[in-house]
């Protein structure tokens, strides 16, 4: 949890302490939430090297990127296979209960991703860590 | 076949209602591609908002996205068995024609709901889930009560859609 911010308590008139305003202010900015603004804005007090390199490729991994494709082109294809195969070849013109077949397929790939999801490792790699921890502090 | 203008207007078989079948058959997949689509934008937001400081966590917080996906699919299904009826050298009762009506909005209104549903709470447990990853188990179980409410709407469907008849026409 962030600790609220200090700097309305302070009297404007405080024209002896100009240091303290600003510092009380920039500790209280350095604990805000980050924000869209603060990774497009290069402020000039942690301006780093690696910040002003454009993003060259997206930082997902290959193979997350190739399950989402597997899974998307699962669900779009296997209820309607599921719906008209079973029409066809099992239940020949009882249209409800290949209906059914259709919905207990298409449940099976959600949970079958819900399953991919849980088992992934979502721990981050060390490189991205490191420059995010320095960009918040 | 020469039909009387009471024949075509009011009696058990008129002209008009392949008109509601169509109807139920539209409303199946509009509303809830409709419902799938608010769904899948605000849990998208809520998944790019979370995704600029914990961008590792992007296959959990796609399930929001992949749930309004599946409401779709039961509104496709509903509308793919409502048309797999309508045949246009066959006559059509008035009372197909309701209850297609009814078996289209059915899972259609429903599945708005469920979509919508979907759709705050992935924005708000994505974000959540980013902070704090034990919230995760409780976000899936809310999802999957969303999306059964899209379940409850199709079934009902596919029970009223078994009970179109055009015996009564001559």
């Amino acid at each position: 949890m962030p600790k609220p911010k200090t700097t309305k308590t302070k009297p404007a008139a405080a024209g002896a302490d100009g240091k303290a305003t600003t510092t009380a202010k920039e500790r209280s900015k350095g604990r805000r939430l980050p924000t869209a603004r603060d990774s497009t804005e290069p402020s000039s007090e942690n301006k780093k090297p690696e910040d002003m390199q454009p993003a060259s490729a997206p930082q997902i991994p290959g193979n997350v990127i190739r399950k989402l494709l597997a899974f998307s082109l699962l669900l779009l294809a296997l209820p309607i296979l599921a719906y008209f195969g079973s029409l066809k070849y099992i239940f020949v013109g009882s249209t409800a209960s290949s209906a059914i077949v259709a919905v207990i397929v298409a449940n099976v790939v959600l949970a079958a991703y819900v399953y991919a999801a849980w088992i992934e490792d979502t721990s981050e790699h060390p490189a991205h860590t490191n420059t995010r921890k320095l960009k918040r502090r | 076949m020469s039909a009387t203008w009471v024949e075509l207007t009011q009696g058990y078989c008129p002209a008009y209602s392949p008109f509601l079948g169509f109807m139920g058959v539209a409303a199946a997949i509009v509303f809830s591609s409709a419902g799938a689509g608010y769904g899948t934008a605000k849990a998208g937001i809520g998944i790019t908002g979370a995704g600029t400081f914990r961008p590792t966590i992007i296959m959990r917080a796609l399930i929001p996205v992949v749930m309004a996906g599946i409401i779709a699919v039961y509104g496709l299904v509903a509308s793919v068995l409502i048309s797999g009826d309508m045949d246009p050298k066959s006559k059509y009762s008035l009372f197909s024609g309701c209850v297609h009506l009814a078996s289209g909005l059915c899972v259609g209104m429903t599945g708005l709901a469920a979509g919508w549903c979907i759709g705050i709470v992935g924005d708000m447990g994505v974000r959540g889930f980013a902070k704090e990853p034990r919230l995760f188990v409780g976000m899936v179980l809310i999802l999957i009560f969303a999306e059964v409410l899209g379940l409850y709407g199709l079934i009902v469907s596919l029970i009223l859609n078994t009970k179109a008849s055009n015996a009564l026409c001559h």
